[in-house]
């Protein structure tokens, strides 16, 4: 798990621009898909189908690709890139960060001009330093358009903690690919890579009226509420899987919950309820999908999400691997 | 001239009536079927006999306004913005108001009455009010309810180097550039919607292409362009007579690569200048359309407007030509099977 981690966080994948990220999901998921394919916004599909005559039903899991980004909007005379956010970033945590124009590999560092006060710092007073001498020398990098992500990769605190600069959507990624492969059940299985969460679950949105499914769940990250001065938010971090009841967006039917929960005690594993009003997550833009799609969560607990430093348990991880697995294998 | 006829009438969101009926006018001898969806947009079908791809051409009709909650004893109407207006630019501005078109003249209290330290803040929107010359609350109340709603009364006119000036190019120019383009004839089916409610959040085009099922869609907007003094290179957005501005993205859209490389392709070819639109805020009907269902590839050509959602908007001639020379080329390759698919 530690390595597809690693792996994921080196490719680029700023809203949009979900292309790399894609690819080497496919790679994973294509030897035990049916079926795998793309559609306009850029979600991948992988299907898998019931062996023998199954459920008749179609469950659909779904975990976003994208990391918060920048966006180039501007390359100025001098060959400073300008650029606006896509993504929950804030302008003043970016000064000095290290960032890589996506479609590119470019590396470039995030400057602030001297005179902004950094009480009100904007993203109008922030610029992305390529080391080109012009702007003709800079547009062999990057283009009006392309997303630049940030340029950290994994790093290992203990033997079970990772930090990462992406981990928010991969984290996710890895917990749906691997409850895919090593998924038994008699209903049919979707797993949807997504495109665009970071903007406002645009991915999700055609995704769940494409597939229509039965049973959604969706597989997100969420703040921890256990370090200093914390919102009050239910999840901590090592505290095992959680189980998703309320974020900003929805709040998931006490059936749904209690089925995870379930699945949960089945599996023998750690679980906690997450209760985090503040945070997204893609299952509100699914279950308000066509007539309503009945829509869980499953929550890996995550610090410092939205900064460049994010930090997941693989504990908590494995754990939701399980609680899918055992999920989908009682449908 | 279609953009004075288009500029010069009222249409704020919600309200866009006497813009459709003129649309209307325009469009039926060129249509196959013209009719109105259930929000008010207006739906124009041409090529209907022709096989795929389809393509929808959305414009949206209405422009921002204002609207009036209440008449004092006085008889003086108070209002409220329909849609972005910066009430700063109000005062002293000429308006026309309800449904017989009053004059009216937006009032606040002369500056030689104001307090020193009032003088330096811009008058808020408490401060200001709709004087149609009544001389009371009953007399106003004979034309007026509250629910009736105010444009400027700006006048089309051209103007400098190939330049026009009116109020509400944003969209009535895109509705102008469709309404030209319907004119001719393509051997793809195309339908025209000129939608509704654009300006308070992209509400008429969610179901227009719910309904229409487009494989493409093109939104013709006007759009921010803010290359006057004081403002950097990256604070723009656009340039005025640089062309069409193609969206990369706004706040609704990240506009499909594939659809930007087709454009910037044709325009290449045809020789006609374009532009990348410089900035994240603002967004189009795209953000709606291209959401609808399992997704619509869907791109914005957009005419740079100064001054924007103010009474006096500016824009080049140049560009309103450009942007229609660039979705009739479109058009005419996508005719030719050169659309961007998956």
């Amino acid at each position: 798990m530690k390595e597809l981690i690693r792996g994921l966080l080196t490719v680029s994948g700023g809203s949009g621009n979900e292309g790399g990220v894609a690819a080497a999901i496919k790679a994973q998921v294509s030897g035990v898909a049916d079926e795998v394919f793309t559609d306009i916004l850029g979600n991948l599909f992988a299907i898998k189908r019931p062996k023998g005559a199954g459920s008749g039903k179609t469950v659909m899991l779904i975990a976003p690709m994208d990391e918060p980004s920048v966006v180039i909007t501007d390359i100025g005379e001098n060959g400073y890139l300008r650029f606006e956010p896509l993504g929950r970033l804030q302008a003043s945590a970016l000064i000095g960060a290290r960032v890589r124009v996506g479609r590119t590999g470019r590396l470039g560092v995030i400057g602030v001009e001297s005179k902004a006060d950094h009480a009100h710092l904007e993203f109008q007073h922030l610029f992305i330093d390529l080391r080109t001498a012009d702007a003709a020398s800079a547009a062999a990098y990057a283009q009006v358009g392309d997303t630049a992500t940030f340029a950290y990769g994994m790093e290992e605190l203990d033997d079970h903690t990772v930090i990462g600069h992406a981990l928010g959507s991969r984290a996710a990624c890895v917990v749906q690919i691997e409850a895919f492969k090593n998924a038994n059940s008699s209903a049919t299985i979707v797993a949807v890579f997504s495109s665009q969460a970071q903007v406002g679950s645009r991915g999700a949105q055609v995704a769940a009226y494409r597939i229509r499914p039965d049973l959604a769940v969706a597989i997100d990250i969420s703040p921890t509420g256990d370090t200093p001065e914390a919102k009050r938010i239910s999840l901590t971090l090592g505290g095992g899987a959680g189980i998703k009841a309320l974020d900003r967006d929805m709040v998931v039917a006490p059936a749904i919950r209690e089925q995870l929960s379930r699945a949960a005690v089945k599996a023998e594993i750690t679980a906690q309820i997450e209760v985090s009003p503040q945070a997204h997550s893609e299952a509100g833009a699914v279950f308000l999908s066509r007539e309503g799609i009945p829509t869980g969560g499953v929550a890996i607990p995550v610090r410092y999400a939205d900064t460049l430093s994010q930090m997941a348990d693989l504990r908590d991880m494995t754990a939701c691997v399980q609680v899918l697995e055992a999920f989908l294998s009682d449908l | 001239m279609l953009l004075k006829e288009l500029t010069e009438s009222s249409g704020p969101s919600g309200f866009e009536t006497e813009v459709r009926d003129l649309i209307r006018k325009e469009a039926q001898p060129y249509a196959d079927r013209v009719y109105t969806d259930a929000l008010g947009s207006l739906i124009v079908e041409t090529g209907v006999q022709h096989p795929g791809p389809k393509v929808l051409i959305a414009a949206h009709m209405d422009e921002v306004g204002l609207m009036i909650v209440g008449i004092t004893p006085e008889g003086l109407l108070r209002f409220r913005a329909i849609g972005g207006v910066d009430t700063r630019i109000l005062v002293a501005k000429s308006v026309r108001v309800g449904r017989d078109r009053l004059f009216g003249v937006i009032g606040s209290k002369a500056v030689h009455l104001q307090e020193s330290g009032e003088r330096d803040i811009p008058l808020k929107l408490e401060q200001l009010f709709i004087d149609i010359g009544a001389r009371s609350q009953e007399q106003a109340r004979k034309y007026i309810q509250e629910g009736d709603f105010a444009v400027f009364t700006t006048v089309y006119e051209e103007m400098g180097d190939g330049r026009a000036k009116a109020k509400s190019f944003d969209d009535r120019v895109g509705c102008a550039i469709a309404l030209d383009t319907l004119k001719q004839k393509f051997s793809i089916p195309v339908t025209y919607a000129f939608t509704v409610q654009e300006e308070i959040g992209l509400r008429g085009a969610g179901p227009v292409a719910y309904r229409v099922k487009p494989d493409l869609a093109f939104v013709l907007e006007g759009t921010v362009c803010s290359d006057v003094v004081g403002t950097p290179s990256h604070g723009e957005g656009t340039r005025l007579g640089a062309g069409p501005a193609l969206s990369v993205v706004d706040r609704k859209t990240i506009v499909d690569r594939r659809m930007l490389d087709f454009l910037m392709a044709i325009a290449h070819d045809n020789n006609i200048p374009y532009q990348l639109r410089r900035v994240l805020g603002g967004a189009n009907d795209a953000g709606a359309i291209h959401l609808t269902e399992m997704g619509i590839l869907s791109a914005a050509i957009s005419v740079p407007t100064r001054y924007i959602h103010a009474p006096s908007q500016e824009i080049s001639l140049d560009d309103v030509a450009h942007s229609q020379q660039l979705l009739v080329a479109a058009l005419r390759r996508i005719e030719q099977g050169g659309y961007p698919s998956i």
